[in-house]
């Protein structure tokens, strides 16, 4: 799952860190089960900041460029 | 002026000098005609004939009052404020203008009104008859002086502002005697050029100097204009009949061009407005989106401190076994003890009872042992090595056979065996 992270849509892989999270709340949770969801759910969770963070530049930098276009 | 003979003698140039300085004082307004006005060629006055249905007055003017004035004098009805006066070397008798007006503009007025009356009766300005001015128009003229105010106005507004305008201008003069025919000229032209608009426009003036737009046929010509047209003449104040004819009136040169761009200004507006309000949703969504992930990395470190507290947890409960254990054993050895008591106990309990069950056994034995037997008479024969003989079957002729009697025993050698009903003895 984890190598398929790049078709997964920003949206689809926060949701499953939300569901990841979740899972691992429960004190019950197996110790291996909860290993796996652990590594999963912290590469998802680089997935996701890193993409957010890529489109934040870029929609920061394409407002920086509407200004100077204006000015 | 000489005395001869007791009169008084002037010469003609005295009888000029008086009769001017008489002439002087009389300062009248007049109202009358102009039917000819000419340059001196040598100097800055003008000639002028001013007459009315039955007499004419030579009159006399300095350059800049025929120059400043705003229509074409020559025909003109006029009121002339000015003095009598003569020319003396010549004799001449004239009028002196000092100012030249154009007539009341009260009957200006009244006869605009009746133009109105007169266009309204008709439906000229009939809400029906006005065209949509189209929301984006491109292809723009303005028919007005070009150069002037109002056309640096309009340019300002329209093609400065929104560059996708294309503006043309149809110059002409926009008062003056020749401004109706420029206009009546120029309208129906334009008109045919498929222009998206067409504009109409002069800066704020005297009712005279808009006398062109208060024409009735330039009204009727803009009314007839299939080109949805737009008239703005002059300044608030002022409304014109060419405003009425119009499909849409504006009271400024400016105010005609933000009526051409009202949609442009709007949709801008508007873009305004959606880029900040896209600004403001996309800052909101970086930050509740780093935050939600700020939030899943805190869960994400929980579940790693719980399995990082996995190693001690376990040693917990490996303690807690091992005391568990000890107890177990504890428990277990207690109650084995008190099990082994009890058993003791209940082992004593039973051989008490035994015993008092053996004692009376023991007295129901005796009544069963073979020594009553014996004494009532009965006798217990023994083999050789003593073993008690019940069958005869284990007897054997010429055996010894010990009696046990009761007061004492005897050894006898087997003679007969009888068995089956047969008889068998030693042969």
């Amino acid at each position: 799952m984890a190598k398929n992270l790049d078709n997964h849509s920003f949206t689809k892989a926060l949701k499953r860190l939300e569901e990841i999270v979740d899972l691992l709340e429960n004190p019950n949770i197996d110790l291996e089960e909860g290993l796996k969801l652990l590594e999963e759910g912290v590469k998802l969770h680089k997935y996701c900041k890193d993409k957010l963070t890529q489109a934040n530049v870029k929609i920061i930098n394409i407002l920086k460029e509407e200004r100077e276009k204006g000015k | 002026m000489k005395i001869v003979e007791g009169k008084k003698i002037y010469t003609v140039s005295e009888v000029n000098y008086f009769a001017r300085l008489t002439l002087e004082e009389m300062v009248f307004w007049i109202e009358a005609e102009i039917s000819r006005c000419d340059k001196s060629p040598g100097y800055n006055f003008y000639y002028l004939t001013l007459k009315d249905e039955y007499a004419i007055l030579p009159a006399i003017a300095d350059g800049f009052i025929i120059d400043g004035l705003t229509a074409e004098p020559l025909g003109q009805k006029v009121l002339i404020y000015g003095n009598l006066t003569l020319y003396e070397p010549r004799g001449q008798y004239q009028f002196k203008i000092y100012k030249i007006e154009t007539i009341g503009e009260g009957l200006l007025q009244k006869k605009l009104l009746e133009i109105i009356l007169k266009l309204k009766k008709e439906g000229l300005f009939d809400p029906k008859h006005k065209k949509e001015i189209p929301l984006y128009p491109k292809k723009t003229c303005v028919i007005t002086s070009y150069g002037s105010d109002a056309w640096n106005d309009f340019k300002k507004h329209t093609v400065d502002k929104f560059p996708i305008i294309e503006l043309y201008v149809a110059d002409v003069r926009v008062q003056g005697p020749q401004s109706i025919e420029q206009l009546l000229g120029i309208i129906p032209m334009v008109d045919n050029m498929n222009f998206d608009v067409v504009v109409i426009t002069r800066g704020g003036g005297s009712l005279e100097d808009l006398a062109a737009f208060n024409e009735e046929k330039v009204a009727r010509a803009i009314f007839k204009m299939k080109t949805p047209i737009i008239v703005a003449i002059g300044h608030e104040a002022n409304e014109a009949v060419a405003e009425w004819a119009a499909d849409k009136r504006a009271s400024t040169p400016t105010d005609a061009a933000n009526l051409v761009t009202q949609s442009y200004s709007r949709a801008l507006e508007r873009l305004a407005v959606l880029k900040q309000q896209l600004k403001l949703k996309t800052d909101y969504y970086f930050s509740s989106n780093f935050q939600r992930l700020d939030y899943y990395f805190l869960g994400l470190q929980n579940a790693k401190n719980t399995f990082k507290d996995l190693p001690h947890l376990v040693n917990t409960l490996r303690e807690s076994l091992k005391r568990h254990q000890k107890r177990l054993i504890i428990d277990a050895q207690l109650a084995n003890e008190e099990f082994l008591n009890r058993i003791k106990k209940q082992a004593k309990m039973m051989i008490a009872n035994k015993q008092d069950g053996l004692s009376a056994l023991a007295k129901t034995f005796l009544l069963l042992s073979p020594q009553n037997t014996l004494k009532r008479g009965y006798a217990i024969a023994q083999d050789d090595g003593g073993k008690v003989l019940k069958s005869i079957k284990s007897v054997v002729l010429e055996s010894t056979v010990g009696v046990i009697l009761n007061d004492g025993s005897l050894k006898t050698q087997v003679k007969v065996i009888e068995r089956d009903g047969q008889k068998f003895r030693q042969s």
